[in-house]
């Protein structure tokens, strides 16, 4: 056996070339596997992560029983080792709210009693005035600016039936209500969706709740009410007593799937000591839930990415297995007349497979980890991420062996079948017409991926329709249109190839010709008459090409529109959020505009509840010169094609209104027509009607992350309402972070702002498909292709040269000379350069514009077509054109070796 | 049998005469380095052929024959000695020189026949004359002309392939002889060939250039196809028995 085995290993020494080709082949496919299941896991972990962090409050534990103590529940709630933090909360309803002294009081709404402790470990309600104070109230910053209440002024609650006296307590501080929604996560049992916000707040030191409103509010009656999408009915305790928790979330599994059981788990273990009075309501598992199912469609995305890269670089061993097939014919007989029998010759190959497999392997795991370390950085490598990278090394061991099992040992045992049996003497191909083209599989996988785009449409599939916070359902059969479109373009290509070679042979004698001169014809009739060998070379060097130059198309495009999605939601580079009691006025923008980096700064009025109609709408009123310099705006986010156009139709109106396409066909208003709102003056708590004249319409237009469903010039709603007109100021800088920093620095100390830009914004109306980085499998996928390309050519030319080196030493005896040997090589190497890189080009835009079709519902503002990005395609090519420069000086080289004399003698 | 063969030894001074020998090895020797050890290919071989004459180098396989004949076809490097050529050394011309020698000096028939697949046997015969760069009306005319000589008219089309051996054969004498060589090297000419076909390869061979005043130096291990030249030189362990 261990004569066998040094057999085995002395064979794939002795033949570099063949070793060498094949491990390349095999290095590249285990390299691309390692990285593709290294980003899919990291990006799994990261999508996870994402998808977690908007979570203010992670699990809500809910008393439904009045006998429950909230302190036990808080304390048994922190006792657990994965709870970070708990807080309990109280709440009861208030029927009206009114500043002591004045005739104007409130609607109803709720009074919470919250711990200080609360307001700093949530985070999402700053105190933006005053402070805490163990014998204060505060309130919402909305209820403040509508009853003018300040620090030091004193509220009176009135409380339902059964509670005669008002309370009464002074201010000591106003709390930011702007993203204050996890205060009000519906108590659904069915785990729906949605809030019940409520617009007026007080906020009350949990001592004095429990001493003053407690004892009282417990008496009244418990009531059920439906809630949620589903309209369960849930129980509402007069005085509802929760706790809020923090989860620490890193022992959380990465993949959601199990990070959800974890959670689910960890929600009937709180529950479980308290049977029946206490519900767990688990805000995180819902959000894993959605990124369960993005999680999923971004692995397709990858695999799918990924695949034909990983495919072409295993085809390329299989073509390495293909060229050394004759001299393994030739060693096999040798074998077997030094009188080796079956079983040895078997375990021959097999351990020369076993060989193979564990160089190639070794030789993948540590070039993908190199190629890793060269795109990502050598920082990839901490210990959090050194987890994930054990799994797919593991993976992409299991695939090099399976990958040399079947490129390798199966086609070898089967010649030794063949040879035993007598069946084959020779691995001569017989040229017959092959199966798939017989059934014409080329144009049926085509018309396949035509049906599936066309039923996808048809069923309104790339029309964007996901509502906030779900996920986007990629069905798994969508992908099948560009996989398909891949195969049978593929094979198509093969098909032209050989007609083009056959039928085509006088064009392409003459256009050789016309470049080579009298050679030239010698080289179209090698290609001409070879045109499988060369179709294997044009199919794998223009199938690389296609996938290189897809993934360039469509990351370029997918990078754009994901900075073009964030850049739509904040409105413009950075956002700044005044509280509601600002009260700031435009001297604000010019304090902006001054900071250093800003390039310029426009404020925009917004009324979230004006009325049209008798529905409450979005309106927001922008200054047409500053918002043009400042807002993220394209053309196609106006139906005339011009933003500067439509634009300038508001500021040439000064009572002119831009609507929203979908607010135009709701109320079926055209340009022209004339647009009745009602607006409201938080001030005068009143509404003032107002008349204005459409002039234009928008599909998108950037303003905040809420939808601006009409927009009015600043200066006419301000006048017209009696406001200042800056709720809220877009930012347009090239250093996001700096600017951001340097406002919170400026104005922080005295004013709680709400800070966004593009660089730190999540998006929020869509999926965290969006949220995936694929830069980095970009570059390294480019790097891949390179190599890919470089490698099918080199190992063509090689391998043509192997073929037919007795020919070229002919061809040397009988007088051609060094220069016209590499001119015929080159004629070779650059027709199939030529075919290769215009059907890769074209075959690769084809499938990235059918991924970008698929993933348009992923977007906000849908693709309208392919970002060309000329620097990332430049590099792709040039890094190509230097691998085919690459093959052929390899090539050439070995032609320069060849020794005529010996190449003449073999048989 | 021509009496020149005498003056052939493996061992002694080459007599100097005035003639200008087509073909002459001076102390020509070739080793083979393999690594481990060192195979003796040829020893100080000295070797004449006069203009016209034709000669078979015989001997056992692995006993230098297809070295000596890729020397003199200045398809190899010796390890030491000459290869002169109506007189010049062949090895101190440059690499371009040598290719013009191949390309109308010398002239190849080998024992595979070693056509070019993928070229049709008009293609294959007028290759030579392309690679030496003469026009394509000229090419066209010398190949059918050649091929009509050696008898494929009406094969200018066919692949090698669809040919038999013998007809593969032929078209690489038509090859060799189209570019005009003064010394034809052919290495087993008739060694894949029956007796029939080796009979009529053979005429084809003496014929030819015998009409074209060719000198043959031909490598065979068959006595029968040694007997047809005018001499007859044996090489044994890389080194020239003298007159077998």
């Amino acid at each position: 056996m261990r004569s066998l085995f040094t057999h085995a290993a002395r064979n794939i020494f002795r033949k570099p070339v063949q070793t060498l080709t094949y491990l390349l082949g095999l290095m590249l496919a285990v390299g691309l596997f390692v990285d593709t299941l290294f980003f899919v896991d990291l990006s799994q972990r990261d999508m996870t992560k994402n998808a977690l962090a908007p979570i203010q409050v992670d699990m809500v534990a809910r008393a439904t029983t009045p006998d429950l103590r909230a302190g036990a529940l808080e304390t048994t709630l922190k006792g657990q080792t994965i709870v970070k933090s708990a807080e309990s909360v109280a709440n009861a309803d208030f029927v009206a709210l009114s500043k002591v002294g004045s005739a104007t009081s409130s609607a109803a709404g709720k009074v919470f009693a919250l711990n200080e402790s609360y307001y700093k470990t949530f985070g999402f309600l700053p105190i933006v005035t005053g402070k805490f104070d163990p014998t204060g109230a505060m309130v919402g910053d909305a209820t403040a600016t509508q009853l003018g209440l300040k620090v030091g002024d004193s509220i009176s609650l009135k409380f339902a039936a059964g509670i005669t006296k008002p309370y009464t307590v002074n201010i000591s501080g106003i709390v930011g209500m702007g993203v204050s929604e996890p205060l009000f996560y519906n108590p659904d049992p069915a785990g729906g969706e949605g809030y019940g916000v409520v617009a007026d707040v007080v906020f009350l030191p949990p001592v004095m709740f429990e001493r003053d409103l407690a004892p009282a509010l417990s008496k009244l009656p418990i009531t059920t009410s439906s809630v949620g999408q589903t309209g369960s009915n849930v129980v509402l305790l007069p005085v509802e007593r929760q706790v809020h928790l923090k989860i620490d979330q890193t022992g959380l599994n990465a993949d959601p799937s199990k990070a959800f059981k974890q959670l689910d788990a960890l929600r009937r273990s709180l529950e479980r000591p308290f049977p029946g009075q206490v519900r767990v309501q688990n805000n995180l598992a819902k959000k894993l839930d959605n990124a369960k199912k993005d999680i999923l469609a971004a692995k397709m995305l990858f695999l799918f990415l990924a695949i034909p890269g990983i495919l072409l670089a295993a085809y390329l061993s299989k073509y390495a297995v293909e060229l050394s097939a004759e001299q393994r014919r030739r060693e096999l007989s040798l074998l077997r007349v030094r009188g080796a029998g079956t079983r040895e010759v078997l375990v021959i190959t097999a351990f020369n497979a076993l060989i193979l497999a564990v160089l190639g392997v070794l030789s993948g795991q540590v070039f993908g980890t190199l190629m890793l370390a060269l795109t990502l950085g050598t920082g990839v490598f901490n210990a959090a991420n050194l987890e994930l990278v054990a799994p797919s090394l593991g993976w992409a061991t299991l695939g090099g062996f399976v990958l040399t099992g079947l490129a390798f040992f199966l086609p070898a045992w089967a010649q030794l079948r063949g040879e035993i049996s007598g069946a084959r003497r020779s691995v001569t191909r017989v040229q017959t017409v092959p199966l798939w083209r017989r059934m014409n599989a080329d144009f049926l996988m085509l018309i396949v991926a035509g049906i599936v785009l066309y039923v996808t449409d048809a069923n309104g599939g790339f029309k964007p329709t996901s509502t906030e916070g779900t996920a986007v359902t990629l069905s798994f059969y969508l992908f099948l249109a560009p996989f398909m479109f891949w195969i049978g373009a593929t094979l198509l290509l093969i098909r032209l190839l050989d007609l083009l070679l056959t039928r085509g042979a006088p064009l392409v004698a003459r256009v050789l010709k016309g470049t080579f001169g009298e050679l030239g014809v010698v080289a179209a009739r090698g290609m001409t008459r070879r045109s499988n060998a060369m179709g294997s070379a044009v199919t794998l060097t223009a199938l690389s090409l296609s996938f290189g130059v897809a993934l360039s198309l469509f990351l370029g495009t997918y990078t754009t529109q994901k900075q073009g999605d964030i850049a739509y939601v904040v409105g413009s580079d950075v956002r700044v959020t005044p509280p509601a009691s600002a009260n700031l006025n435009l001297d604000f923008t010019h304090k902006l505009s001054n900071l250093p980096n800003v390039t310029s700064a426009s404020a925009l009025a917004r009324d979230p509840v004006a009325l049209i109609g008798s529905e409450k709408k979005s309106v927001y009123g922008i200054d047409v010169t500053s918002f043009e310099k400042t807002a993220y705006l394209t053309s196609a986010m106006f139906e005339n094609g011009s933003s500067h156009d439509t634009l300038q139709a508001l500021k040439n109106t000064p009572n002119g209104v831009l609507l929203a396409r979908d607010q135009a066909d709701k109320y079926d208003i055209k340009v022209g027509d004339k647009v009745l709102m009602r607006l409201y003056n938080p001030r005068s708590a009143q509404y003032v009607p107002l008349e204005a004249k459409a002039v234009g319409i928008y599909t998108y237009l950037s303003t905040s992350s809420q939808d601006a469903d009409f927009a009015l010039n600043r200066d006419f709603m301000t006048k017209t309402v009696g406001t200042t007109g800056a709720d809220l100021f877009l930012v347009k800088t090239s250093n996001p972070a700096a600017v951001t920093a340097s406002i919170q620095n400026t104005f922080g100390s005295s004013l709680t702002l709400k800070l966004e830009n593009i660089l730190t914004a999540t998006k929020i109306d869509s999926s965290s498909l969006t949220s995936l980085n694929l830069a980095g499998l970009g570059s390294l996928e480019r790097l891949y292709t390179a190599l890919i390309v470089a490698a099918s050519l080199g190992v063509f030319l090689i391998s043509m040269l192997q073929a037919r080196r007795k020919e070229f030493g002919t061809m040397r005896a009988l007088g051609t000379d060094e220069t016209q040997l590499r001119t015929l090589l080159a004629a070779e190497a650059l027709s199939i350069s030529s075919i290769s890189l215009a059907t890769g080009v074209g075959i690769g835009t084809g499938i990235a514009a059918l991924f970008v079709m698929l993933l348009r519902v992923i977007f906000l503002i849908p693709p309208t077509g392919l970002t060309w990005r000329v620097g990332d395609l430049g590099l792709l090519l040039g890094l190509s054109l230097l691998g085919m420069i690459f093959g052929v000086l390899l090539a050439n080289r070995a032609l320069s070796r060849l020794r005529v004399s010996e190449v003449l003698r073999e048989v | 049998m021509n009496p020149i063969l005498s003056s052939f030894s493996s061992s002694s001074t080459p007599p100097m005469s005035d003639t200008l020998y087509d073909l002459e090895t001076r102390k020509l020797s070739r080793v083979f380095d393999l690594g481990e050890r060192q195979v003796q290919a040829l020893q100080n071989v000295n070797f004449r052929v006069q203009p016209g004459e034709s000669v078979a180098i015989v001997g056992p396989s692995g006993g230098g024959k297809s070295t000596l004949l890729a020397l003199l076809g200045g398809l190899d490097t010796p390890t030491s000695g000459q290869v002169m050529l109506a007189g010049k050394d062949l090895y101190a011309m440059t690499e371009p020189e040598r290719v013009q020698l191949r390309r109308g000096y010398l002239g190849y028939i080998f024992q595979g026949y070693d056509l070019l697949p993928a070229l049709s046997v008009l293609e294959n015969v007028a290759y030579p004359l392309l690679v030496a760069g003469l026009g394509s009306k000229e090419r066209t005319d010398r190949a059918r002309a050649m091929l009509v000589e050696v008898g494929l008219e009406g094969k200018e089309d066919f692949l090698p392939d669809e040919l038999s051996g013998g007809q593969q054969q032929r078209v690489g004498i038509a090859r060799c002889l189209v570019a005009e060589p003064h010394v034809v090297l052919a290495d087993e000419p008739t060694g894949n060939l029956d007796t029939t076909t080796t009979d009529s390869i053979l005429e084809l061979l003496r014929v030819a250039t015998l009409e074209h005043k060719m000198t043959l130096v031909m490598v065979t291990h068959d006595p029968e196809v040694a007997k047809s030249a005018d001499r007859t030189v044996r090489i044994r362990d890389g080194m020239l028995e003298v007159n077998p």
